[in-house]
């Protein structure tokens, strides 16, 4: 018999007995509920599409996505495409890799990353795969250690000078075509003299800030000091190369001829919108740029610098990581690609010079011809080269320069210290 | 058997501590004096390289704008973010202590410690950039164009304005923390020093402030910890390298970036380690002096 103010409780068997029965039921009603739901409502089993990892957003992979499709018309293989910046890839990629697996069958990188990781064997050896002799020379070294080959060239943009609005500058009668140093500090003067900051310093972490300092180096260095750099053979506190920065580059930044930074692609709608007259950029900015003409967009040089000069023609470099578990397609696209018809369907979209010689380059728009690198030696982007912390290095120092020249020494320094 | 029994039921706990806690401290601590140049151990070469790094400790050509090192700007974050934290929400709390609505008041102050620091860092950056940037343009308007430019793009107004900026994404915690302390301290001694003539200022420094010494403990501590192991405000409002020039750099981002990007665990190792011998040091240091008064 219960006592006053308990809860009545039944014999302990019948207790028992009952939960274990309601456990039981709800068990068996929901595993049949979620059979039920899987077997009609789970998407039937296909055929997964290649992931392919790129750098390229808005028009950039717009001008991208027509090479795709046609590797899927020739193919039947599927292929979806996604996004991701080179700096965001870095930190994502390395933790993948070393838990042996990948996010992308097929994957755009800086070379310097693909040589590394590629060392470590978690990219494939891609001998076999590409012939050597039909890529413009040196363009593969890059990705190479020793006698293998971790990476292959797809196309390659080229980094030619100023871009600027002809147009704009007829209308204002400005000097299109400054014969040497002197007359493009004075064709800045004038540009400032109208209330326009004259040059667009477009940032995102750093890089195109260093495409501009590459291209100092390459026209008042030459073609050699760059590759010396690169390579390490010469170092950034050389006084030959201090002198290009000290001579040439800081007092264009000290007399504020250089706008604050902003987000690169903000910086090619300052050029549209005429809030700043030139913007050092890539062979890809008439095609970002929203001119009703993109032939009215031109790359001005800095003139003068010495006889043998060079033009920083950074190629896409692309990479199969060992993880893919679709091996055979990714090799597919990747040779794809690579190949003439692959490298023919980018550069006809415009803003891409082809790597393999047998592309046919008058497929490209007017805009991209040939004069944009003629006599001048290609060579590769220097930060993508030597990558890892000295990249990240390069990038976020020059952003320091840009805010404070008097820093020059300290600047140059510590790039060097960086270097690997 | 009662032993057995404790065992029986301390071991699950035991195991996971041991596996998720002890074993990637005590690996932490023993990659830092790993060589991988040479396979040595042990080595003092990983923390030769990291407390020689400019990224560490730049102190060439001061006086100078940042970059300082890692170092020195995690010690900057304390000197001018704890003291401002601090009392900011003790003047607040007690300020509020009595008036009718106050805690609409510190749920509006309370929303920065809620918001994801990341989210925080965003609201930085479109603060202080130069066209669009409240901050900036506040300058401009008042007449101040030096200060109208933007701050994230400057060395020297990069590492402050992400400091100050970060005031009220903290504040609301020694906010909550003084609030709830004050109710503990009885009215009585309040009506005794009015009726003893002090006024509000000394009734602060001498009942207020000395009562709250152990809300005053944990606010500290708390803050400081904060500061040491600051990340994701400042690679939201910067970006992995500290911002133009690392100048917004700190120890945290720095063993991020030696392990994600330069591909160099062991110093990355080195910085973690660091980081907590500086944490264990400040606490203990502060646990000390304000429980021996």
């Amino acid at each position: 018999m219960a006592e006053e103010g308990s809860i009545p409780m039944p014999p302990s068997g019948v207790w028992t007995g009952r939960n274990l029965a309601i456990i039981i039921g709800l068990l068996v009603v929901t595993n049949a509920v979620t059979g039920v739901s899987v077997f009609f409502l789970a998407p039937q089993p296909g055929v997964a599409a290649l992931v392919v990892y790129h750098p390229w957003a808005g028009s950039e992979r717009d001008l991208f996505l027509p090479v795709l499709d046609d590797f899927t018309a020739r193919t039947g293989i599927e292929v979806k495409d996604r996004t991701f910046r080179q700096e965001d890839l870095q930190t994502i990629l390395p933790s993948q890799f070393e838990n042996g697996r990948t996010p992308a069958d097929v994957i755009f990188m800086a070379s310097g990353f693909i040589r590394e990781w590629g060392t470590d064997g978690h990219a494939i050896e891609l001998s076999a795969l590409v012939d050597e002799s039909k890529y413009l020379a040196g363009t593969l070294t890059p990705v190479q250690e020793g006698d293998n080959l971790y990476g292959a060239a797809y196309t390659m943009k080229v980094k030619p000078g100023f871009w600027y609005n002809a147009s704009f500058f007829e209308e204002k009668g400005w000097n299109q075509n400054p014969a040497n140093y002197d007359e493009f500090v004075s064709l800045l003067q004038a540009i400032a003299a109208t209330g326009i900051v004259p040059i667009v310093s477009g940032d995102t972490v750093g890089w195109p800030l260093s495409d501009v300092a590459e291209h100092f180096i390459a026209t008042y260095g030459g073609a050699q000091m760059h590759k010396d750099l690169t390579s390490g053979a010469k170092a950034f506190t050389d006084a030959d190369v201090k002198a290009i920065f000290a001579d040439k580059l800081v007092p264009l930044l000290q007399a504020g001829y250089f706008d604050d930074l902003v987000e690169w692609t903000a910086g090619v709608q300052d050029l549209d919108d005429k809030n700043n007259a030139l913007y050092f950029q890539g062979s890809w900015l008439p095609t970002m740029s929203q001119t009703s003409d993109e032939s009215n967009m031109r790359a001005m040089p800095l003139p003068g610098g010495v006889a043998s000069q060079g033009i920083i023609g950074p190629v896409d470099y692309v990479f199969i990581p060992t993880y893919t578990t679709r091996m055979p397609e990714a090799q597919a696209l990747l040779t794809y690609l690579i190949s003439q018809e692959g490298q023919e369907k980018q550069i006809e979209q415009g803003g891409h010079f082809a790597t393999q010689v047998d592309a046919d380059p008058s497929v490209a728009p007017p805009t991209y011809s040939g004069d944009l690198i003629a006599g001048k030696e290609l060579l590769p982007d220097l930060d993508d080269t030597i990558g890892g912390t000295f990249q990240t290095t390069f990038w976020s120092q020059l952003q320091l320069l840009w805010a404070a020249p008097s820093q020059l020494d300290s600047v140059l320094s510590t790039i060097e210290g960086a270097r690997p | 058997m009662k032993g057995i029994g404790r065992l029986i039921f301390l071991l699950p706990a035991l195991v996971f501590i041991g596996i998720l806690i002890a074993y990637p401290i005590i690996a932490t601590l023993v990659l830092g004096f790993v060589s991988f140049d040479d396979g040595t151990f042990p080595s003092l070469s990983n923390w030769e390289t990291v407390l020689t790094s400019r990224d560490t400790l730049n102190t060439a050509g001061l006086p100078k704008p940042p970059p300082y090192g890692t170092l020195i700007h995690n010690a900057i974050w304390i000197a001018i973010h704890l003291p401002l934290t601090l009392f900011g929400g003790l003047v607040l709390a007690v300020i509020l202590r009595d008036v009718r609505g106050s805690s609409l008041v510190k749920s509006s102050v309370f929303l920065g410690m809620v918001t994801p620091m990341i989210v925080g860092g965003f609201i930085l950056r479109f603060l202080y950039e130069g066209r669009v940037g409240l901050v900036p343009q506040f300058f401009t308007y008042i007449g101040l164009e030096e200060l109208g430019g933007n701050w994230m793009a400057q060395p020297s107004t990069l590492l402050y304005g992400l400091i100050f900026g970060s005031v009220w994404v903290w504040m609301g915690f020694s906010l909550i923390i003084y609030s709830a302390g004050l109710t503990t301290i009885p009215r009585e001694y309040f009506e005794a020093a009015r009726i003893d003539g002090a006024g509000p200022f000394r009734t602060f420094w001498k009942i207020t402030f000395p009562l709250l010494k152990p809300i005053t403990l944990v606010v500290v501590t708390m803050t400081i910890l904060w500061e040491l192991k600051l990340f994701d405000i400042v690679i939201a409002a910067t970006n992995p390298q500290g911002g133009v020039g690392g100048a917004a750099d700190v120890l945290a981002l720095q063993m991020f970036r030696y392990m994600t990007r330069g591909g160099a665990p062991e110093l990355a190792a080195v910085v973690a380690t660091l980081l907590t011998l500086l944490t264990l040091a400040a606490t203990a240091w502060l646990v000390r002096r304000l429980s021996i008064r």
